[in-house]
């Protein structure tokens, strides 16, 4: 079994989260302690929240500083949509915050509103995403907010309209995504077993 | 890509059909019925419980018979939710998003409240509505009688960003189909939404017509998921183009 940490950041769908890790046979504990987040063999800061309260939470109950110095370790970590966002420099839903900066981008309004969708992934940015993904499959996504592709060295996949917004932030084993693999049905469970499979072989 | 949301009405345990939002049927028990929606590969499953006013928090009931150790599917929960506390009781239980109906009518701040916490798109505003001697008219659960919308109009922010469930009362298990007029009402209400469009919505020609409106975002379909096997894969198919594909697996 894999141990998994699942951050609670006080407003995200942990329940779902944890039901797909448990589907995929990996062990997981919600936690708010920083320690826990440090030392986990994989840390999961899940989806859904908005990205005041969640980053205040981070900040206020120092799992910010934790999930900082594990990403400059490298150590597996995976942010999923407000998650990932978290895991930027700022967000536009929360003007005047600042969030972890390990991705050193901005979180922008879409320009064409919310998007609650499935969508295909293009994934032909960086040689490991076809590994984790189906390149036929589409991926549920929902939200308002997205980081969009300028051609940074960290983008792994994009989808949506000429392709401009980014799916997969990759850095090390340091991994933003903007779906929710949790609630993409069997798509989502064979990306998430992928993902831990490739950091428990690491 | 657009969806083919089910809409499962529910009570203690049982989903129901609804026919005119007055009469149920119940048709059977709750948890198979969702096994087999995700197995159906449906968009997304909008849960509402039909309890009646009295109740506590009828959503958080029917999240006792749902386990998301098996349903990974989104997972919309309405019924009952009241406030920021409710809401958020739901999501620990295991919802995705919720949908605020009669409650955004009696605290219209719990909408800002909800979605200043859980984000815009955690947030389903419904608005059971149908036209009428050609006006606008809602349904009100308390009451169960259908009178002027302005409740409705002011309850959800103009500017709303999100998505708005609009369901055609009078389409909702009748012959019908659902009201096209509804949507050029509301479109204009909150032009910077989309709309979950549901009722009277069964096969032929009318859903795939209604997914090829800009504002709408995704089909309910309700009575319709109690029929048999291959009934989202075949919608699906003549949908192609605008929701997900069907994989056969």
């Amino acid at each position: 079994m894999t141990s998994v940490a699942v951050v609670n950041h006080g407003s995200a769908n942990i329940d779902s989260l944890v039901g797909a890790l448990k589907q995929i046979g990996a062990e997981s504990a919600v936690t708010r302690d920083p320690e826990c987040v440090t030392s986990a063999p994989i840390v999961i800061i899940p989806g859904v929240g908005h990205f005041s309260h969640a980053i205040r939470q981070l900040r206020e109950s120092g799992l910010g500083h934790a999930l900082k110095k594990r990403a400059a370790k490298n150590m597996p970590l995976l942010g999923i949509c407000v998650g990932m966002h978290l895991l930027c420099s700022s967000s536009a839903e929360a003007p005047g915050e600042t969030g972890l900066n390990v991705f050193p981008y901005p979180v922008l309004p879409r320009s064409n509103g919310i998007n609650v969708s499935w969508s295909a992934l293009d994934l032909s940015f960086e040689e490991d995403a076809p590994t984790l993904l189906n390149e036929f499959a589409s991926y549920y996504f929902c939200h308002s907010f997205s980081v969009l592709n300028s051609g940074q060295e960290e983008v792994a996949a994009t989808f949506g309209q000429d392709l401009n917004e980014v799916a997969i932030l990759r850095k090390g084993n340091v991994v933003g995504i903007q779906f929710h693999p949790e609630l993409s049905q069997d798509s989502g469970l064979i990306f998430l077993g992928r993902l831990l499979d490739t950091w428990r072989s690491t | 890509m657009k969806r083919l949301c089910g809409v499962v009405l529910h009570n203690e345990g049982w989903v129901v059909n609804s026919y005119g939002f007055e009469r149920h049927l119940p048709t059977g028990r709750l948890s198979p019925k969702l096994d087999e929606l995700q197995r159906w590969q449906i968009d997304e499953i909008i849960l509402l419980a039909i309890k009646g006013k009295d109740a506590a928090l009828p959503a958080l009931d029917l999240l006792s018979g749902v386990s998301r150790d098996r349903l990974h599917t989104p997972l919309s929960v309405g019924g009952g939710i009241e406030d920021l506390e409710a809401a958020e009781r739901c999501f620990e239980s295991g919802a995705d998003r919720v949908v605020l109906g009669a409650s955004v009518r009696r605290s219209p701040k719990s909408i800002e409240s909800i979605a200043g916490k859980f984000g815009i798109q955690a947030v389903l505003p419904s608005l059971p509505v149908c036209s009428f001697n050609a006006s606008f008219v809602a349904f009100h659960p308390e009451t169960k009688a259908l009178g002027p919308a302005v409740e409705e109009l002011s309850s959800i922010p103009s500017d709303w960003p999100g998505e708005i469930l609009l369901q055609d009362v009078r389409a909702d298990g009748a012959l019908r189909a659902f009201d096209l007029q509804l949507l050029l009402a509301v479109k204009d209400v909150w032009p910077k939404a989309s709309f979950i469009c549901c009722g009277g919505l069964r096969s032929g020609a009318v859903i795939p017509s209604l997914l090829t409106q800009e504002k709408v975002s995704a089909v309910g379909l309700g009575n319709l998921l109690g029929q048999k096997e291959g009934i989202v894969a075949r919608l699906k198919g003549e949908a192609a183009g605008s929701v997900r594909s069907f994989q056969p697996r």
